[in-house]
């Protein structure tokens, strides 16, 4: 859970509180990444940012706490993320620095006469002024500092231009006295906003100028239906097949001989100078080895898929194609109670569900939030749950991992339906901005997908140790099988599977791939590993998930998720197992 | 007329929205011009552009904005 939230404590060793403000998607986090060295995620969406995090920055000796402020569009609250925002306001700073976005200055001014009602010291930096240029847009930034009553630095965060001069006025207006800004009606803003703006800046119409790459070429394409859903289509079957033949392709080719050669043999040659054959040495390399298992499950099975799940989500993210997916995909997602901008959560969700129940923050309504947060846990599994599903799966049959996908699909669509029909409330219908399609910058790519990599290993590891150990020490004492043949009628009559798979139920609550990776080894049949693997797909959050419900929620509605989701899981891995039987007796099957 | 009876790829004017912050903070404005894109299939969003940002509105909102030929 502590990987997916940033800092959020203020160093007592800070003299200055800094707050980082401005619409979304302008750069904000770039900004705090930079000057704290703290890699924020950062994607080409409204929204990434939804909860506040706190870095230390040290200028000419002093120490100041800089707090990166969701990105909000306005401080009329519609949504939790904004909340946070005036909330942080309200809390008072030493200097604030707004990110003013020069493609798009009137939008951005109504937020910054907004902030400068607070009276609080603030510098602007007017960022992205290259794209800017590139669309025929000037800005003069030292007349707009005058209208504004306060330091507007132009620059370009991505390249840290601009970024020291920032810093500099951030330290220097603090304390200094300010012109009083005077609080105008919202109209007023905007009529204040749109003269502003046409004082400071020219329009030049470049379009005729300059040739248009190839990602502003597909722009457009991309949010018409038509070739806009043949695109999305082939792109998610592309991302598809990288990670599924990319992950098997790492995994057979690299990762397993690598083990299986070398780690294994070393591990046992290890073992076995200390350790006597015995219980103990089962415990650690036997069949259900920790140091076996632990290592083999996370890193050579799981962890190829999970590397390039994260290479095509940061892509992605950092493209701008998920709010289109989301457009692409509105009429749909309004059938199950939802609206097309839900996309962005749930595709999160495909890597981890912690971070896709906190970007609820952005939903505006609780109906929405709740909704989301209930289907992500019950039928979206994570990167890890879905890299063990294909190795359980795919090594029989790709067919049976697509059956799995498409009952999970099914079961959202029937979930949706049913929550939207029971949950008090409605849900805002879309009002989205769509990014520019942008070609993402590879070098910062890779490094967000570096950073998800060691949250993924560091966050994996030791709960999976310890669960694999926990389960070698009932396997080995026979504990194991005392728990197997207790809740045999549901594990054997009720689903079909071996006594043995018990276990699943017990290190599934731990982490989700855990409900899969030992079934591995039990030799099931083509019907009990659709039924195991469903089972699995549906089965309880784990605990990270449970206590990120908790928190954003209550401890309730956690427990009712876990609820849920056990009795979904049991209810239709039970349900496919009988039906199968049913066709035996028959004689169909 | 209506944002969703608008013809595509034409310049038209906004005339009056529904109360809605969001909106407002996206540039969807009275007096503000506006290029309708594209509308969605199965009771999808309009897409227009406007301040050179292409903005999804859905139709049951669309509905409420009253618009102008330019």
């Amino acid at each position: 859970m502590s990987c997916h939230e940033i800092n959020k404590r203020i160093d007592p060793n800070s003299k200055y509180k800094i707050l980082l403000m401005g619409n979304p998607n302008v750069g904000k986090s770039v900004v705090f990444s930079k000057y704290t060295g703290i890699e924020a995620i950062t994607a080409n969406y409204p929204g990434t940012t939804v909860s506040y995090s706190v870095g230390n920055i040290v200028h000419e000796n002093e120490q100041a706490s800089l707090i990166d402020v969701p990105g909000t569009y306005s401080l009329e609250v519609t949504s939790e993320a904004e909340d946070i925002a005036k909330e942080m306001l309200n809390s008072g700073a030493d200097s604030i620095i707004a990110v003013l976005d020069a493609t798009n200055l009137e939008r951005n001014l109504n937020l910054a006469f907004e902030i400068l009602e607070y009276n609080i010291p603030t510098v602007f930096l007017l960022n992205m002024v290259d794209v800017a240029e590139r669309k025929g847009i000037m800005i003069d930034a030292k007349k707009l500092s005058e209208l504004l009553g306060a330091p507007v630095i132009p620059g370009v965060a991505v390249l840290g231009r601009g970024l020291n001069r920032l810093l500099d006025n951030a330290y220097k207006i603090i304390n200094k006295e300010q012109p009083r800004h005077i609080e105008l009606s919202q109209d007023e803003k905007w009529e204040k906003a749109k003269k502003i703006a046409n004082i400071v800046q020219t329009k030049e119409d470049v379009s005729q100028d300059r040739k248009k790459n190839f990602w502003e070429k597909i722009d457009n394409l991309t949010v018409s239906p038509w070739p806009g859903l043949p695109i999305a289509i082939a792109t998610m079957i592309g991302a598809m097949g990288l990670i599924v033949g990319g992950g098997k392709a790492l995994r057979a080719v690299l990762l397993l001989p690598l083990f299986n050669n070398y780690y294994v043999p070393f591990m046992e040659g290890l073992v076995g100078r200390f350790v006597s054959p015995g219980l103990l040495y089962n415990i650690l390399v036997g069949e259900l080895g920790f140091l076996i298992k632990g290592v083999e499950w996370p890193i050579a099975l799981v962890l190829p898929y999970v590397f390039f799940f994260y290479i095509v989500l940061s892509f992605l993210e950092d493209s701008g194609f998920l709010p289109r997916l989301g457009i692409l995909v509105d009429g749909v997602m309004q059938k199950i109670g939802l609206q097309g901008g839900s996309i962005i959560p749930i595709f999160l969700g495909y890597g981890c569900a912690v971070p896709a129940i906190l970007g609820t923050r952005a939903a505006t309504s609780e109906k929405e939030r709740k909704i989301i947060s209930t289907i992500v846990p019950l039928c979206v599994p994570c990167v890890s749950q879905l890299g063990a599903l294909v190795v359980l799966l795919g090594d029989h049959s790709f067919m049976l991992v697509l059956a799995v996908l498409a009952i999970s699909f099914l079961v959202m669509f029937i979930a949706g339906r049913v929550l939207d029909k029971v949950l008090p409330g409605k849900v805002n219908p879309i009002i989205l901005e769509v990014p520019n399609l942008l070609q993402p910058n590879m070098t910062a790519l890779f490094r967000k997908v570096r950073m998800r990599l060691k949250h993924f290993i560091l966050e994996a590891e030791l709960p999976m140790i310890l669960a694999i150990g926990f389960a070698s020490l009932m396997f080995e004492t026979g504990a194991l099988i005392r728990f197997g043949e207790i809740i045999s009628p549901l594990v054997v009559n009720w689903l079909g599977l071996p006594q043995e798979a018990s276990i699943v139920l017990i290190l599934g609550i731990v982490r989700r791939e855990l409900a899969v990776l030992p079934l591995l080894d039990m030799g099931l049949g083509i019907r009990q590993l659709l039924v195991g693997g469903v089972v699995a797909m549906f089965y309880m959050p784990c605990v990270a998930v449970f206590g990120v419900l908790a928190k954003e929620f209550n401890f309730r509605f956690a427990l009712k998720i876990a609820l849920l989701t056990t009795v979904v899981a049991l209810f239709i891995g039970g349900i496919i197992h009988q039906v199968f039987n049913l066709f035996a007796l028959i004689g169909v099957a | 007329m209506t944002m969703t009876t608008f013809s595509k790829n034409k310049l038209g004017k906004i005339l009056s929205t529904p109360e809605s912050t969001l909106l407002k903070v996206l540039g969807v404005r009275a007096g503000k011009d506006f290029i309708m894109k594209v509308t969605q299939p199965f009771g999808g969003p309009v897409i227009i552009e406007i301040d050179n940002r292409k903005i999804a509105i859905s139709q049951v909102v669309a509905n409420e904005i009253l618009v102008a030929e330019c």
